[in-house]
C-alpha cells in the first residue's frame, strides 16, 4: 500500500496515471497525517459498486416493517353497522350472550364466540358476519404490547 | 416434552409452534412460532398471515396497550391448534412475524415455565 501526502493547495489534486502503483495497489491519501481518501484499482472499485446495496442494508438497522391497516370488507361493515343499530334490542333480548349478525339480522346466538361462529358456518357458510358479545359497554381488551394495527380513520 | 426458550429474544422467551388456519378453509394451514404472553387478553397473529390466509373480520375491538391508550382494531375469525388444544377464536393482527399467545389459549393449557433452565414444558 502506497501513502501519498495531500498537499494543501486549492487546485484539484491529480494522480499521475503513469505512476506504477496506480491501478495496481491501494493508495491512501493523507492530509496532516490523517487518511482522507483512497485510490483503489478499478476492478476493486467495480466490485465495491456491486456490493454497495448489500452493504447499505447491512449498515442500516433493520427498520420495523410498517403495516397499513388491513382492508375492510364493506359487507362486514354493513353487519357491524347493523350490530350497532340493533344494540338496544340485543341488550333486551340477549344480554351477555354472543350474537352473530348475518344479512343485517340476528343469525345466531350462543354462550361464546366459538359456538356462535360454528353456528353461522353450519347455517350460512362463510358469509360476511359480525360476531360480538352483547354488553352495556364495549369490553376493552388488555394487550400490553407496543404495536397494534389500528383502525384507519 | 421440554421446549427450549427462544434465545434470540432478550431475555430468552418461551415460544410454542402453533398451527393456524381459516375455519372456512381448514386444509390451508400454517405453522408459526408464538410467544407465550400471559399478559395478553387475546391472541394476536402476524398481519402478513392474516392477509395470506384471508381471515374474515368479525368485529372491531377496543384494545388498551401498555400505556392504557385505547385503539379500535379489527378482530378476525381463526382456528388455532397447539399441543392437544384446538380453538376457534377471535384474533387481532400485529406487525410481527410471530404470534402472541394470549390467555384465551393459554388458559386451556398446562404449562411449566422453568426460567433458570430456559425451558417450557407442556403438561398433559
Amino acid at each position: 500500500m502506497t501513502r501519498q501526502t495531500l498537499r494543501e493547495v486549492n487546485a484539484p489534486y491529480t494522480v499521475d496515471p503513469d505512476d506504477e502503483s496506480v491501478g495496481r495497489e491501494t493508495i491512501i491519501i493523507r492530509k496532516n497525517g490523517e487518511p482522507v481518501a483512497a485510490i483503489v484499482p478499478y476492478a476493486e472499485y467495480q466490485e465495491w459498486l456491486a456490493l454497495k446495496p448489500q452493504l447499505a442494508s447491512v449498515r442500516q438497522p433493520s427498520e420495523p416493517p410498517v403495516y397499513a391497516p388491513l382492508p375492510v370488507d364493506p359487507e362486514f361493515e354493513k353487519q357491524w353497522a347493523a350490530f350497532q343499530r340493533l344494540r338496544p334490542e340485543l341488550l333486551q333480548n340477549y344480554p351477555s350472550q354472543w350474537v352473530a349478525i348475518v344479512n343485517e339480522q340476528v343469525g345466531a346466538v350462543g354462550p361464546n364466540f366459538d359456538a356462535v361462529a360454528e353456528a353461522v358456518y353450519t347455517k350460512y357458510g362463510n358469509v360476511p358476519r359480525c360476531i360480538g358479545q352483547v354488553r352495556e359497554q364495549q369490553r376493552v381488551y388488555h394487550f400490553p404490547y407496543r404495536k397494534v394495527i389500528r383502525r384507519e380513520n | 416434552m421440554k421446549i427450549e426458550y427462544n434465545r434470540s429474544a432478550e431475555p430468552p422467551a418461551p415460544f410454542l409452534d402453533i398451527t393456524v388456519f381459516d375455519p372456512a378453509h381448514p386444509s390451508e394451514r400454517r405453522i408459526i412460532p408464538a410467544k407465550v404472553d400471559s399478559a395478553a387478553d387475546i391472541t394476536a397473529l402476524p398481519a402478513s398471515l392474516v392477509q395470506a390466509l384471508a381471515l374474515t373480520q368479525t368485529h372491531w375491538l377496543k384494545v388498551a396497550g401498555y400505556d392504557s391508550q385505547e385503539a379500535q382494531i379489527a378482530v378476525y375469525d381463526a382456528a388455532i391448534e397447539v399441543a392437544h388444544v384446538r380453538a376457534h377464536i377471535e384474533v387481532i393482527a400485529i406487525p410481527e412475524d410471530y404470534a402472541l399467545l394470549g390467555r384465551d389459549i393459554l388458559n386451556q393449557l398446562r404449562l411449566l415455565l422453568d426460567g433458570p433452565a430456559h425451558t417450557l414444558e407442556i403438561l398433559e
